[in-house]
C-alpha cells in the first residue's frame, strides 16, 4: 500500500503520542493501579484529575532523586546508597516507565523485580549485606575491652522511645516500631524490620535509616554536646589493650549468635549472617572468601539493594505527610540513641574511681554507625584537648552498636507479634 | 493493651533484653579471653 506524506507523517507522530501522555500525566494527573503501572487511559472523562496521583507528586519525587544523587555525589552522604536510590527514584517516576510494574506480556519492570525477589520475599539482599559487613568489622577492639558491650546496649534506647512517640502520634504498632528501628542506625536492619511487619511506610524508613546515617557527624556533635560540659569532654581514657587470642576471635562469632538466638531467635538471621561473616575474617583459612565477602559481595548487594529499595519510593508511595513525620522521628531516634548512650557512661562513672572515669562521648558511639560515630567522637575530642585521644575506645563502643543494633532488631521481631498476640 | 502500653513494655523488654545480651556476652568475652589462649607458637 502506498502511503501519502500526510498519513506518514500522522504515523510517525501517533508513535511519539506518549511525549504527550507524558506531559499531560505530569501537568493534569495520572491514575496508578496496584502494580504501580502508570495508566493515563485512567484519567477522568471530564478532564479532571485523578484523585490518586497527580504530576507533581512525580516531580516531588524526581526532585527528590535528583537531590538524593546531589547528596551521594557532591556531599558524599553514603554515595554508594544515596547513588542508586537517587536514579532509582527518577526511574520509577517517570510516566509509564518500563522499570516498574507488570507489563502485558507478564514481564515484570526490572526494579519491581528485583524488590519482590530480593527484599520483599526473603529479605535475602540485606541479610546477604550483613555477610560483607561481618566480614569488614575487626572486633578486637571491642573484645581487649569488653565492658563496652555495655555501650551497644544503652545506645539502643532511641528506637524505643521513637516507638512510644510514634504510637502517641497515632501509628499502628508494627508501623511505629519499624519507624522507631531508623534507631538501629542500621540501613539493613531497618529494611528487614519493617519489610517483616509490611509497613507502608517502608520507603520512608529506608531514606531516613540511610540519611541520617549520612548526617551522623551534623547530629551527634550537637546531642552529645547539649547534655555534656566541657570537663566531660576533656575527660582521657588510658588504651592498654590486652592481646586477644585466635580463639578468642573464632569462638566470639559463634558464642555471640548462640547467645542472641537463645535470647532473641527472631535474630538469628541478622546476627547469623553477621557473624558468619566475621567468622569467614577470623578463621585464617579462607581469605579469598573472607575478601570477596568484603569487596565484591557488599558492593554487588549495594549495588542492586539502592535500586531495589528505590522500588517503594513510588510517588504515591512516599509524597505524603507521613514521609516528613518518620523523618522527624527518626532524627528523634538517632539523638536519643546518642544521648541515651553519652547518660550511661555519665551514670557509670558515678560509680567508677577518680582515672578511671569514662569519656562520656564514648558511649555516644554505642550506635551502629560504623566507622562514622567512632571518628566523630575522635574529632570531638581532638577539639576539647589535642592529645586526647578516644578512637580505640570509640571503635569498641561502635562495634558493639553493630551488634547492639541487630539484637534489637530481632527482640523488636520477637516482642512485636508477640504483644500483638499474633 | 493500647497500643501505648504496648509500646512502653516494649521498651522494657528491649532494654532488658539487649542488656542481658550484651551482658552475656561481655561475660563470654572476658571468660574467653582468660581460657581461650593460643599455644604459644602459634599466634
Amino acid at each position: 500500500m502506498q502511503y501519502g506524506k500526510e498519513v506518514y507523517i500522522v504515523e510517525v507522530l501517533q508513535h511519539f503520542s506518549f511525549l504527550w501522555e507524558s506531559i499531560v500525566a505530569f501537568l493534569k494527573g495520572v491514575d496508578v493501579n496496584q502494580d504501580g503501572i502508570v495508566n493515563p487511559g485512567a484519567l477522568l472523562a471530564d478532564g479532571t484529575v485523578s484523585p490518586d496521583i497527580t504530576g507533581w507528586k512525580l516531580l516531588v519525587m524526581l526532585a527528590v532523586g535528583g537531590l538524593l544523587i546531589y547528596l551521594a555525589i557532591a556531599k558524599d552522604f553514603e554515595p554508594s546508597l544515596l547513588m542508586p536510590m537517587g536514579l532509582g527514584a527518577i526511574l520509577v517516576n517517570l510516566p509509564f516507565s518500563g522499570a516498574i510494574g507488570n507489563a502485558a506480556d507478564g514481564s515484570q519492570g526490572i526494579i519491581d523485580w528485583l524488590f519482590k525477589v530480593g527484599i520483599e520475599a526473603s529479605e535475602a539482599l540485606p541479610l546477604i549485606l550483613f555477610i560483607g559487613i561481618g566480614a569488614m568489622i575487626d572486633f578486637g577492639p571491642l573484645l581487649s575491652n569488653p565492658k563496652m558491650f555495655l555501650f551497644g546496649g544503652a545506645a539502643q534506647f532511641g528506637i524505643f522511645l521513637t516507638v512510644a512517640v510514634a504510637t502517641l502520634l497515632g501509628y499502628d504498632f508494627k508501623d511505629a516500631a519499624s519507624i522507631g528501628i531508623i534507631g538501629a542506625a542500621d540501613g539493613p536492619t531497618a529494611i528487614l524490620v519493617a519489610n517483616v511487619f509490611d509497613t507502608p511506610l517502608l520507603p520512608a524508613i529506608m531514606v531516613a535509616a540511610y540519611s541520617y546515617m549520612a548526617l551522623v557527624p551534623i547530629i551527634q556533635p550537637l546531642a552529645i554536646k547539649a547534655v555534656t560540659t566541657k570537663k566531660e569532654r576533656m575527660i582521657r581514657m588510658s588504651y592498654n589493650p590486652s592481646s586477644v587470642s585466635r580463639k578468642t576471635r573464632i569462638l566470639f562469632p559463634i558464642v555471640v549468635t548462640v547467645i542472641a538466638g537463645l535470647i532473641a531467635p527472631k535474630s538469628v538471621s541478622l546476627v547469623g549472617m553477621l557473624m558468619f561473616g566475621n567468622l569467614l575474617r577470623e578463621c585464617l583459612k579462607l581469605d579469598n572468601l573472607s575478601q570477596t565477602a568484603q569487596t565484591s559481595l557488599a558492593n554487588l548487594i549495594t549495588i542492586v539493594l539502592g535500586l531495589s529499595i528505590a522500588a517503594s519510593m513510588k510517588a504515591e508511595n512516599f509524597v505524603k505527610l507521613d514521609t516528613i513525620i518518620v523523618m522527624a522521628l527518626g532524627l528523634v531516634a538517632f539523638v536519643f540513641d546518642t544521648i541515651a548512650g553519652v547518660m550511661f557512661a555519665k551514670l557509670l562513672n558515678i560509680f567508677l574511681p577518680e582515672g578511671k572515669k569514662i569519656n562520656p562521648m564514648v558511649g555516644g558511639a554505642g550506635i551502629s554507625a560504623f566507622p562514622m560515630s567512632a571518628r566523630v567522637i575522635q574529632k570531638m575530642a581532638l577539639k576539647e584537648d589535642n592529645q586526647n585521644h578516644l578512637l580505640m575506645h570509640a571503635v569498641g563502643a561502635n562495634v558493639a552498636g553493630q551488634i547492639g543494633s541487630v539484637v534489637a532488631g530481632g527482640i523488636i521481631l520477637t516482642v512485636v507479634p508477640k504483644l500483638l498476640g499474633a | 493493651m493500647t497500643a501505648l502500653q504496648n509500646a512502653l513494655l516494649l521498651m522494657l523488654l528491649g532494654m532488658v533484653g539487649i542488656f542481658a545480651v550484651m551482658l552475656l556476652i561481655m561475660v563470654a568475652v572476658n571468660l574467653l579471653n582468660k581460657f581461650a589462649k593460643d599455644n604459644d607458637n602459634k599466634k
